[in-house]
């Protein structure tokens, strides 16, 4: 039975893999992305309620594309090691592969402007993690997360994978600090025509201004490879 | 002979009884036990039971799940936690104790008589109201640390060797950090589950909140 479902797997695998080849990506575009973040969490028990408020920069030449959303859910202790959560996203400025679109005169791409678009971001949550207190300075956290995205806008569902090691500066027993160093990775379930479409290591910063409000600013940066649009692909 | 016998067995027996409240005319009194208490004075130990008088000198230790409940003369009644060690300084004009290890609730019960004071190795909580609840918590680097809360009133924590003092009060706690540092006093949702009861009749008097509580827990952290 373990053997069968490995096959499958790997047949799976190996499908996806070779239907991302047979599309070639229409372009890779990296940015580096600022972004500040306030997050609000109530620890009642096992749960954990959480509402968080972010704002992102991207293309930091002009134009500014910027992203806001607001995010409200929260997380259960499984065990130790284990937190599940669900989550609602309301975005702003989310970009899509159709969101390309094509410049007749140029012959280049221009993006739609999606700031004032709202989206509906349904989120489930996994996240187990460790502590490495062997490491120097011992307060580290791994942290593993993945969850699964399912915007309502479009329909499409990504799932995103995060190793995350944090090292927690400790001032009179409580966090005072954290820095984390991540790298995240999305993964397209109905959409795009690669395996990986948006991938970043980066870096933040936590301030636990009081025990239930942290306040983040993070950079990365963000490689994304996007699928021919509607519009290009019309474009020829 | 055999009358005289008899009547100095019955006068040393007179005097044993008699003794104990006349060496401690200030002294406090075991007023309640569960599980594993002991007084020790010196190197004689002597398993604690209700009514036992206690003085200046003694040591009182709680053993796993256990607890006890001391009436000092002064007014002050102190609910000493499993795993506790406390000894008496001294009664009286000035009550003095010292917790070496594990955690005391104090409560004054009436109008306190004198100066009252809890001790630990390096910080001194002096009273100026009527319920506070002091434990050592981890041993960190070597250096042990002390939680103090108050319930009701206020506290005066001072660290002699270093000149710090603050005062704490109702509602709020402090960590003597290492031993070393007291940290400015605020509200600690752990001490939320503390049993500040210390009468058996008006329910149970048995404390369970783990100063485990008080120390953050990485892995329940959040941070998206």
């Amino acid at each position: 039975m373990k053997r069968k479902l490995f096959v499958i797997a790997l047949l799976t695998a190996a499908a996806v893999w070779a239907g991302a080849q047979a599309h070639v990506p229409n372009f890779t575009q990296g940015d580096v992305e600022l972004q500040s973040r306030a997050q609000l969490v109530a620890n009642i028990g096992s749960w954990d309620v959480l509402a968080e408020l972010l704002g992102r920069l991207h293309d930091l030449d002009t134009p500014l594309h910027s992203f806001e959303s607001v995010t409200v859910g929260g997380y259960y202790r499984v065990l130790a090691n284990l937190k599940v959560g669900a989550l609602y996203r309301l975005e702003a400025g989310a970009r899509h592969d159709d969101d390309v679109t094509a410049n007749q005169t140029t012959q280049q791409f221009d993006w739609n402007d999606t700031s004032q678009r709202l989206e509906s971001i349904l989120m489930l949550d996994v996240s187990p993690r460790f502590q490495l207190g062997f490491l120097p300075g011992a307060n580290w956290v791994l942290m593993l997360k993945g969850r699964y995205l399912y915007d309502v806008w479009n329909g499409q569902m990504s799932v995103m994978a995060r190793p995350e090691l944090t090292w927690f500066w400790i001032r009179d027993r409580d966090p005072f600090l954290n820095i984390s160093l991540s790298y995240e990775m999305y993964f397209p379930v109905n959409f795009g025509t690669t395996f990986i479409y948006q991938s970043y290591p980066y870096l933040t910063v936590l301030w636990h201004a009081a025990p239930e409000l942290g306040i983040e600013l993070a950079g990365a940066y963000k490689t994304t490879v996007w699928s021919t649009s509607t519009s290009w692909a019309q474009a020829g | 002979m055999r009358t005289n016998s008899r009547t100095a067995l019955g006068v040393a027996l007179l005097l044993s009884l008699a003794l104990p409240a006349a060496v401690f005319a200030v002294s406090g009194q075991v007023v309640y036990t569960e599980g594993d208490v002991a007084w020790r004075n010196g190197s004689n130990t002597h398993d604690a039971a209700i009514g036992d008088s206690l003085g200046p000198g003694d040591v009182i230790v709680t053993g796993a799940k256990s607890l006890a409940v001391i009436d000092l003369a002064n007014g002050t009644t102190l609910k000493l936690k499993e795993k506790t060690a406390l000894a008496i300084d001294s009664i009286g004009d000035s009550t003095a104790v010292t917790l070496t290890a594990g955690g005391v609730f104090t409560t004054i019960a009436r109008k306190l008589t004198g100066r009252f004071s809890v001790a630990t190795q390096t910080a001194v909580a002096g009273v100026r109201g009527t319920e506070f609840f002091m434990a050592y918590g981890k041993t960190i680097d070597s250096k042990p640390d002390v939680w103090l809360c108050v319930n009701s009133g206020a506290v005066e924590v001072a660290i002699p060797d270093t000149g710090q003092t603050v005062v704490v009060k109702q509602g709020l706690g402090i960590n003597i950090v290492g031993g070393e540092r007291i940290t400015s006093p605020k509200r600690y949702p752990w001490t939320r589950k503390l049993n500040w009861n210390i009468d058996p009749g008006s329910g149970t008097v048995d404390d369970r909140t783990s100063l485990e509580q008080a120390y953050s827990d990485l892995l329940n952290q959040d941070y998206d």
